[in-house]
């Protein structure tokens, strides 16, 4: 089969114009087994009795951790902000080779083709390690592919351990349900800063141009929106003002994130270990229904529900947006105008005073639980598990890999607290161009919480901003949540069968309720759509899913 | 085949063997008069070949359950328990419904326009205005779909967009053509005909080059207008090229893009936009299920090649002109 | 010689030109006007909105100048190395890929247009049969990772060479266009197939291979699903790759709900994806726009077949 078809090479080959491509179709592939085989060709032997502690040309302790120079090749997530040329570039990954003698050959996945790129290397070209390019899917379908962790972690990787040992139901999030470890966090333990999700921002400047106090309940929203509407706070003469912009497509903007007067964040919520659904309740119909109305006097931008984010983002530097959900005003407006919106407190709606809860979770575990794994094609997984090991056991090293070398886009105090830096930096290569070219942000081993960077407000006042934001209204928050747990390809595949449908369902009946209204037979309807399309199979789901009954 | 349609009396007179054994004489002698014909179809046969055959194993993975361990030889066999997922959704009918119904409407609206179009500027006498138009009407093609589609939702938002502004110049009141359900079909279609006319007359316009001078000339003496030469003379012309082509679009039925069509999707249409395609990839199958998108993909493709199959025959019925 | 024969036939018309034919021409005009206009406003769009503000252009308020002027994406654009590696590997891949599939789609689509050929209807089923079914991406690597072509710019030449559409579209122009006596006439002067192919057919045949050339141009300077797939080094990709990730990652990055300093990374991609967005699409469409009108004069060759016949 090989023979025949190099043979067809060939043939092809010779059809083209000859010699016009010599040199164009070198080969290159050098297989990472050349270079590792070497060390390992006889068996796990301890090394001389004067040496350290080996295992072939493995080292069990300290740095270097091979003694012949071995080569990896790991396949990796390359962020569109990458200006580095190659990853071996990057201070951290050189430091590490410098200090362990391995030496590792990056294969970079352009950002946005790895949907395509990984399952082709899980099926036909295993790579010795994927960093950040594997979901919780690919693992699940390709456990054969990957090595099992779990009685090596404790011999080859004991900072690993002790380290996840001090983050809250580690070991559920990251063993699947055959009880197998395959793979290692990455990024960071915790984020304040995103605890808070989407903030609700208000122009406070237009508030007192037409006389109202910052708003407490649905109703005096209502009053607020339409002064917006008709007092012409902008100015400009025209009543061109949208008091309250929505955009379905931004992740902060969506016009769930205004539910929770009514008790509600999703589709769901949990209480008491129990899993209820929103969809079909009284709350739901009061929350539609109210937006209904904003929606019929113009108080709402209904093209929020099919506008572009670049649309969203344009509206709101036009000045003409009262109000809005994001992430920081910051992000969206000029230093100046962005002072004039402050975030407002979760409101309340009649009838359902004290049930006023707000999207976000606080101190959510934001690690990356299949960030690192090793596939069975590496040589030595042992040597592999050593190399992660060492980069996980030092808070400045994690660092240097996060935002490439300290004193530039951090550094840390003599307490051992590391902190934020924020170098001059042209529009061409911004912090966030450093962090993904001097750095792999996202790709280093689980920062935990105690080794979280923080920021000094006056230099980066947005990071203060949310932190003080998500932490004002920590009360609002849900105090049940869905655990973070891997489940069965099959579970994945059942479960997705029904949500598609049914979210699908539920967005366009909130999306045409709010337009059109909610009548007394088209609630009924929805209730009876939502049977059939399997709503309880849905919520049973989802129960024995807290229930841990898979 | 060809040979027995030249032999027919020959095939009355002698015995069955006769005839076969003349045929394969015949066809014998063909095949070695043309031996460079064969040559040069090595290169695109070689490319087939190798390029479309050797994969073909892979379907076998619509019947089966994949596991890259166990590669696709290995892997186990599941029988149409893909097929049997991808009918029994609840929303199979629709996802069917509007593929069909988008695909129908972009053939029927965007097959006729390209012909038009080439015709008109095959009428253009002054050469400099063709070949600007040619080049002005061809340029959309190039614009990626993500660009275009923004492009739509600016041009036609109900708050700001220029169509809107026209609309209301004209004392009507402003429409909400991305959010509405019914607009969806017609924003696709003919956004999709903006883009590709001018592409896809390209054929025409050179299929078109070949009509003789002289045929209009002499048509032109017997008092004939414009519109009777296009209809008897560049309509005839063309009229191969043509039935090829809608042959093969037909054959694309079940095939509508992706892309755009998830771009274009929104909460407020979902109803009409969700299609094979988009819904396949939401359901997220299509990366964790690699037979699931080859099941899929060969449901589609059985429905395309059979409408191709139908409709070639009838073709060959009646035009004469066929795929094989 | 062809502009030597239209002229004179536009004259002639002119004189004796009936009503009917007057009218028809006015419609001709006004309809093709009214395309142009349809067609025109949006690519005019696309060049305005490259040298504005982003905000503008989303916002609805750029209409017919550009407005909050800023060079800024074509130098965002220009100051990207990888652009000009792209180029130049698309343009290698362009050329050469288009002159490959030439060759092979014109000489398949002639032998599958001649009647005369014991078993060609086999070999086009077969070859649309591959239309519709395939392997899948997976058992296709497999087959090029086989061949050794896996991250060789071979590779992207050949990949796309031949399409069995465009085969279709040669053989069904040929069985068309080429009158059957012709090729009798050749053969009984002694004229064997390749000659007759090469002297004649070929000469005769400019129109089509001028649409084929520039199918085949437009699909390698449009590709990038192969080298997406087969290639790893970057000095190795084409145009394309960058501007489906210039294009894409900020699409991706907004609609899947953003967490961490992401949701600031995001923002930036943004920024940066509306101020090249318009401008990526001008710089990396010229050069394959301009190849069109030098095709174009081929176009009207195909004339010879008439004149021939008659």
């Amino acid at each position: 089969m090989r023979k025949h078809n190099r043979y067809l090479s060939m043939f092809l080959a010779a059809l083209m114009a000859a010699g016009i491509f010599a040199g164009c179709g070198e080969d290159n592939p050098t297989s990472s087994s050349e270079d590792t085989s070497s060390g390992n060709s006889s068996a796990a032997s301890t090394g001389g009795s004067d040496g350290p502690a080996m295992e072939g040309n493995l080292y069990l302790e300290g740095t270097p951790i091979v003694k012949e120079q071995e080569t990896y090749t790991i396949a990796v997530i390359r962020h569109t902000l990458c200006k580095a040329d190659s990853f071996n570039d990057k201070i951290g990954w050189q430091q590490a080779e410098e200090d362990t003698n391995i030496h590792i050959e990056w294969i970079e996945v352009v950002s946005g083709t790895e949907g395509e790129k990984v399952p082709i290397m899980l099926a036909s070209d295993l790579p010795d390690a994927f960093l950040g390019l594997l979901n919780e899917s690919h693992v699940a379908k390709n456990m054969s592919q990957l090595v099992v962790l779990n009685d090596l972690l404790d011999k080859y990787a004991p900072n690993v351990v002790e380290q996840y040992a001090q983050v809250p139901d580690m070991d559920s999030m990251m063993k699947f349900p055959d009880g197998n470890q395959y793979t290692l966090a990455t990024s960071l333990q915790v984020s304040h800063d995103d605890d808070g999700d989407s903030m609700f921002f208000m122009n406070m400047k237009w508030l007192e141009k037409v006389g109202k106090e910052v708003p407490t309940t649905t109703d005096e929203l209502y009053d607020v929106l339409k002064a917006f509407k008709e007092g012409d706070p902008n100015g400009n003469g025209q009543a061109d003002e949208i008091p309250l912009e929505l955009c379905e497509n931004n992740w902060a903007a969506g016009i769930m994130k205004f539910a929770g007067p009514w008790g509600i964040t999703g589709n769901y919520k949990i209480v008491d270990g129990k899993f209820i659904p929103t969809v079909n309740t009284q709350a739901y119909r009061d929350f539609i229904e109210y937006f209904h109305k904003l929606a019929s006097e113009g108080l709402i931008d209904v093209e929020g529900f099919s506008q572009t984010n670049q649309q969203f983002y344009a509206k709101l530097k036009e000045y003409v947006c009262g109000a809005y959900g994001g992430w920081t005003p910051q992000s969206n407006f000029d230093t100046e105008t962005a002072k004039e919106y402050d975030m407002i407190m979760p409101l309340t709606a009649p009838g359902y005073e004290g049930q006023t809860v707000k999207t976000g979770e606080w101190s959510r575990f934001r690690g990356n639980r299949t960030g690192f794994a090793i596939t069975t094609a590496c040589e030595s997984p042992e040597t592999l598990l050593r190399w992660w090991d060492y980069l996980s056991s030092d808070t400045k090293r994690k660092w240097t890999i996060a935002y490439g070398e300290e004193g530039k886009c951090w550094e840390m105090d003599e307490s051992g607290q590391v902190w934020s830096l924020f170098p001059d930096t042209d529009a061409d290569y911004t912090r966030e161009n450093m962090k993904y070219t001097e750095g792999s942000y996202g790709q280093q081993p689980l920062i935990l919480e105690s080794e979280m960077e923080r920021n000094d407000g006056d230099l980066y006042p947005d990071a203060v901003l949310r932190y003080n934001w998500s932490e004002a209204v920590k009360d609002y928050y849900e105090k049940e949540v869905l655990p973070q747990r891997f489940v069965t390809p099959e579970k994945t595949n059942e479960k997705a069968m029904i949500e598609t449908d049914l979210n699908d369902y539920i967005k366009n009946f909130l999306a045409t309720s709010v337009i059109n209204g909610v009548t007394d037979e088209s609630w009924n309807a929805h209730l009876q759509q939502l049977e059939a399309l399997g709503i309880n199979e849905w919520v049973q789901w989802y129960q024995d899913f807290l229930d841990k009954k898979f | 085949m060809n040979s027995t349609s030249v032999l027919p009396k020959e095939a009355q007179a002698g015995t069955l063997q006769n005839v076969k054994a003349r045929q394969r004489h015949q066809t014998i002698k063909l095949m070695k008069r043309n031996v460079a014909l064969y040559l040069f179809l090595i290169p695109a046969v070689a490319y087939i070949a190798v390029f479309h055959y050797a994969p073909m194993y892979g379907i076998q993975l619509a019947f089966k359950s994949f596991s890259p361990a166990e590669g696709i030889w290995g892997s186990p066999w599941v029988g149409f328990k893909w097929f049997q997922m991808f009918f029994e959704s609840p929303r199979f009918w629709q996802l069917f419904g509007n593929t069909v119904i988008l695909s129908f409407y972009s053939l029927v609206a965007g097959f006729p326009i390209p012909i038009i179009l080439a015709l008109l500027l095959n009428n253009v006498g002054n050469l400099k205005f063709k070949k600007f138009a040619q080049t002005i009407t061809y340029m959309p093609h190039f614009i990626s779909v993500v660009v275009l589609v923004g492009m739509i939702s600016v041009f036609f938002s109900p708050r700001s967009g220029f169509i809107n502004t026209i609309i209301q110049a004209f004392g009507g009141d402003p429409i909400y053509f991305m959010g509405e359900a019914k607009y969806f079909r017609h924003l696709y279609v003919w956004s999709g005909i903006w883009q590709s006319m001018g592409w896809s007359s390209i054929i025409y316009i050179a299929a078109l080059s070949g009509v003789s001078p002289e045929l209009h000339e002499s048509a032109m003496m017997d008092g004939a207008s414009k519109l009777k030469r296009i209809w008897h003379i560049d309509l005839p012309t063309i009229m191969p090229t043509m039935v090829i082509l809608l042959i093969m679009s037909c054959g694309q039925i079940m095939s509508v893009g992706f892309e755009k069509v998830f771009l274009m999707q929104n909460s407020l249409n979902n109803t009409v936009s969700e299609v094979i395609s988009t819904y396949t990839y939401k359901i997220g199958l299509m990366q964790a299920e690699y037979s699931y998108s080859t099941a899929i993909g060969l449901f589609n493709n059985i429905i395309n090649f059979t409408i191709l199959i139908l409709v070639n025959r009838i073709s060959r019925k009646l035009s004469g002109s066929s795929l094989w | 010689m062809t502009s030597a024969l239209k002229p004179r036939s536009n004259v002639k018309n002119h004189i004796r030109e009936p009503l009917c034919d007057r009218v028809f021409s006015a419609i001709v005009y006004v309809l093709l006007a009214f395309i142009l206009i349809l067609v025109l406003y949006p690519l005019y769009f696309v060049v305005v909105a490259s040298f504005s503000d982003p905000t503008y252009v989303n916002s609805g308020t750029l209409l017919l100048y550009p407005k909050g002027f800023t060079m800024l994406g074509y130098e965002r654009v220009f100051s990207d190395d990888r652009i000009w590696t792209g180029y130049g590997n698309t343009i290698i891949y362009t050329v050469f890929g288009t002159i490959l599939g030439l060759f092979a789609t014109i000489m398949a689509g002639y032998s599958l247009s001649r009647k005369d050929l014991p078993g060609r209807n086999i070999v086009m089923g077969l070859m649309v049969f591959t239309m519709y079914f395939g392997g899948g991406l997976i058992p296709f690597y497999m087959v090029v990772k086989g061949l050794g072509m896996v991250n060789t710019r071979i590779a992207l030449v050949i990949m796309g060479s031949v399409s069995v559409y465009n085969i279709i579209i040669v053989r069904s122009f040929f069985t068309s266009t080429l009158p059957q006596e012709l090729q009798e006439a050749a053969f009984i002067d002694g004229c064997g197939n390749s000659r007759y192919f090469f002297s004649v057919v070929v000469p005769l045949s400019q129109a089509i291979i001028a649409v084929i050339a520039l199918y085949l141009a437009v699909g390698y300077w449009n590709a990038y699903f192969n080298a997406m797939i087969f290639i790893t080094d970057k000095d190795k990709y084409p145009l394309q790759i960058y501007l489906r990730e210039i294009l894409l990652t900020a699409k991706t990055a907004e609609s899947t709900p953003v967490s961490g300093q992401d949701a600031e990374t995001a923002a930036l991609l943004e920024k940066m994806v509306e101020v090249v967005k318009y401008g990526v699409i001008v710089v990396s469409t010229l050069p394959i726009i301009c190849v069109y009108p030098f095709l174009q004069k081929y176009f009207v060759k195909g004339v010879m077949i008439g004149a021939i016949k008659g």
